[in-house]
């Protein structure tokens, strides 16, 4: 590895409580690091706490390299971050939770602020809890009427073979995204 | 198609409601049994499209729905036959606009009592172009065009569903994985294997199974149904590119990167080859496979084609891939 | 970091059905004066900002124009990074974060009450205020706040679930 290199980051976005962290989990060298407090927003009706900053977790490659693997914090409120944090980034993994009260309108948030990043680089989409909430077709048409298109496919973020199939499609994608 | 263009008229919607309805009608127009024409506030529309979130769509409503066939479009549980949920989308607005042809369309064929086709298990007529193909290709033809449950081979106590199809909402339902089908989906469909089946009927269905991607069958079915060359239709000198990521259903690391290739490039037949190293047999069925399912364009050779990351991108990729095991 | 587990409280608490956290009127009264008074103490402060660990305003004073919603997200974004790399670096329990710019000015952020509030004070002077000044007068008016707010912390004691 070359001294001075860029280090390497990977983004995982999407809604509070649609694995991120836990897709994280599945693949860091570590534990992942996160910036959790109590929440008190209508997440509190789900979730008792929700990251403000980022989770942080690293894969290191054979070379000693570093892979940073960040969280991004779920509500548009913390917008700033998702734009700090996927600067010179790899790519995205957006994961969205199929139980959620529109998660089609989520994937339309993350799509729209991420639309640069994911053209430029590398991005593929998540869908967790998919047994209920809109079927797969759903979000294949909304990404063709945004003009994108990316792999959609169904996890579940506490295995980690799905996580790995996720990071797989990425990669395909991210291999022969133009420089 | 029916010829005849449906009047569609939209009462009291907002603005971005009407450009969304405008767009989503556009975009599903080749889907549309029947031609839909929106216009705005026309009592003597087919249908009706009414906002009643606000007091003077709640007004009209109620003096249009005595005589005039209306959908209700509301932000709560409104008691109607057509609902039709905020915020509008496209699968919803089919599914309404499915029901109501397939409505039109029973009244029709009710004032027609001398037809062959009678009941709600009907089945196909043997003389029809249905006989014989491939599955694969009687959807490619657009000739499955109503909800049809296509009986399957083996043990029916072993609990397999049949596959059931609905060509309007783009969904099936099958109670097993599509590989089971494999064998199944190469042979000629023989008649008494189809029969249609009622909106209501597959509705039930869906209780019990959970719908998937229509092109997720095509696309598993035009697989299933390739040997290795390239299709006639394709040539090998022209670049293809994906329009979407075909929805698989088995994880194949070689598909995987074929469409990750094709997706963010429009590239030749050899070029494919040579950039991923997949054998050309594997790689013409992933062509076949999702040219026939609708999601893959030949481009003019002029367009760019670009030759992907550069060296050092590509070198990540292959060291994630050694330290991911993937 | 750990999450924090809590319970409700029989106390009483101004929650609507979504179970989200807001000040009562009274509270809401009682805040905007103290931080009326903290802004009328020192002219060089420009703004003061109360909001949720999370990230949400809850009120404000400013001289001049800011968007408090943002420095609210913001501030909850630093203070967790900020605790988060105390803890790294054993450098912990964080009592304050400062933002500092000789030419500009300078930002405290910090918590109301202890660890267990869920509430934060964020303060701004411009250039020309002593640190140990602005220091002293956001600490003093983040206790007056813990007092007013103090059902706005966790009850460690108890477990979730």
């Amino acid at each position: 590895m070359s001294p001075g290199a860029p280090p390497l980051k990977l983004i995982f976005a999407g809604p509070p409580g649609a694995g991120k962290t836990t897709a994280i989990a599945a693949i860091s060298d570590f534990p992942p690091v996160n910036t959790d407090v109590a929440a008190t927003d209508e997440i509190a009706n789900t979730k008792e706490a929700t990251t403000v900053a980022m989770d942080y977790g690293e894969i290191t490659l054979a070379d000693g390299q570093t892979v940073f693997l960040y969280g991004t914090p779920g509500q548009e409120r913390f917008d700033f971050m998702w734009k700090i944090l996927s600067a010179n980034s790899l790519g995205l993994i957006i994961l969205i939770d199929n139980t959620r009260r529109d998660p089609l309108a989520d994937l339309s948030i993350y799509v729209d602020n991420f639309r640069e990043l994911i053209d430029s680089a590398a991005a593929v989409v998540g869908i967790t809890r998919s047994e209920q909430g809109p079927a797969l077709g759903a979000y294949f048409e909304l990404l063709a009427q945004k003009n994108c298109a990316m792999p959609v496919l169904e996890v579940d973020a506490r295995e980690k073979k799905d996580v790995l199939r996720l990071l797989d499609a990425f990669l395909s994608v991210l291999e022969y995204a133009v420089a | 198609m029916i010829s005849t263009p449906m009047t569609l008229a939209a009462h009291e919607l907002s603005r971005k409601d009407l450009d969304v309805l405008r767009s989503l009608l556009l975009l599903y127009r080749s889907r549309l049994s029947r031609e839909c024409q929106l216009c705005c506030d026309d009592d003597d529309a087919d249908l009706h499209l009414i906002d009643v979130d606000e007091a003077a769509g709640r007004k009209r409503w109620e003096t249009l729905r005595a005589h005039k066939r209306c959908i209700v479009f509301s932000r709560t549980a409104v008691e109607a036959p057509l609902l039709l949920g905020k915020p509008l989308r496209g699968p919803a607005l089919l599914a309404v606009l499915s029901e109501v042809s397939y409505q039109t369309k029973q009244a029709a064929e009710a004032a027609q009592p001398d037809r062959m086709l009678t009941g709600t298990h009907a089945q196909l007529v043997a003389t029809s172009p249905a006989t014989g193909k491939q599955l694969i290709s009687l959807l490619e033809s657009g000739t499955i065009n109503s909800q049809v449950r296509i009986l399957l081979p083996g043990d029916r106590d072993d609990g397999q569903d049949d596959l059931w199809i609905d060509p309007q909402l783009r969904q099936y339902l099958l109670g097993t994985a599509l590989a089971r089908l494999r064998h199944f989906l190469r042979l000629p469909l023989q008649p008494e294997q189809i029969q249609r089946v009622s909106r209501q009927e597959f509705r039930e269905q869906m209780q019990r199974v959970r719908p998937r991607t229509l092109t997720r069958l095509q696309w598993f079915s035009a697989l299933a149904c390739s040997d290795g060359e390239l299709l006639p239709p394709l040539s090998r000198s022209c670049p293809v590119q994906l329009t979407a990521w075909p929805d698989m259903e088995e994880h194949s690391p070689s598909f995987f990167r074929l469409a990750g290739l094709l997706v963010k490039q429009a590239v030749a037949f050899d070029g494919i080859i040579a950039m991923t190293g997949i054998d050309s047999g594997t790689t013409a069925d992933f062509v076949n496979a999702s040219y026939r399912s609708g999601l893959m364009r030949q481009v003019a050779a002029r367009e760019s084609v670009g030759s992907g990351m550069a060296f050092a991108g590509r070198n990540i990729v292959a060291r994630l891939r050694e330290r991911l095991g993937i | 970091m750990c999450c924090v587990c809590w319970t409700l409280s029989s106390r009483s608490w101004n929650m609507p059905l979504r179970n989200t956290f807001t000040l009562t009127d009274g509270q809401n009264e009682l805040c905007r004066r103290l931080l009326d008074r903290l802004l009328a103490a020192s002219p060089e402060l420009v703004a003061a900002f109360v909001a949720t660990t999370d990230g949400r305003l809850m009120l404000d004073r400013c001289r001049r124009e800011f968007g408090g919603n943002r420095v609210a997200s913001m501030a909850s974004s630093l203070l967790a990074l900020s605790e988060a790399l105390g803890g790294e670096l054993n450098v912990k329990p964080s009592s304050h974060v400062t933002v500092s710019s000789a030419e500009a000015g300078t930002i405290v952020l910090l918590r109301v009450g202890d660890a267990r509030n869920l509430l934060t004070l964020t303060t701004v002077a411009r250039q020309g205020m002593n640190l140990g000044a602005l220091l002293a007068s956001s600490r003093r008016a983040a206790a007056e706040l813990a007092g007013i707010c103090s059902e706005f912390a966790i009850d460690l004691s108890a477990t979730s679930g």
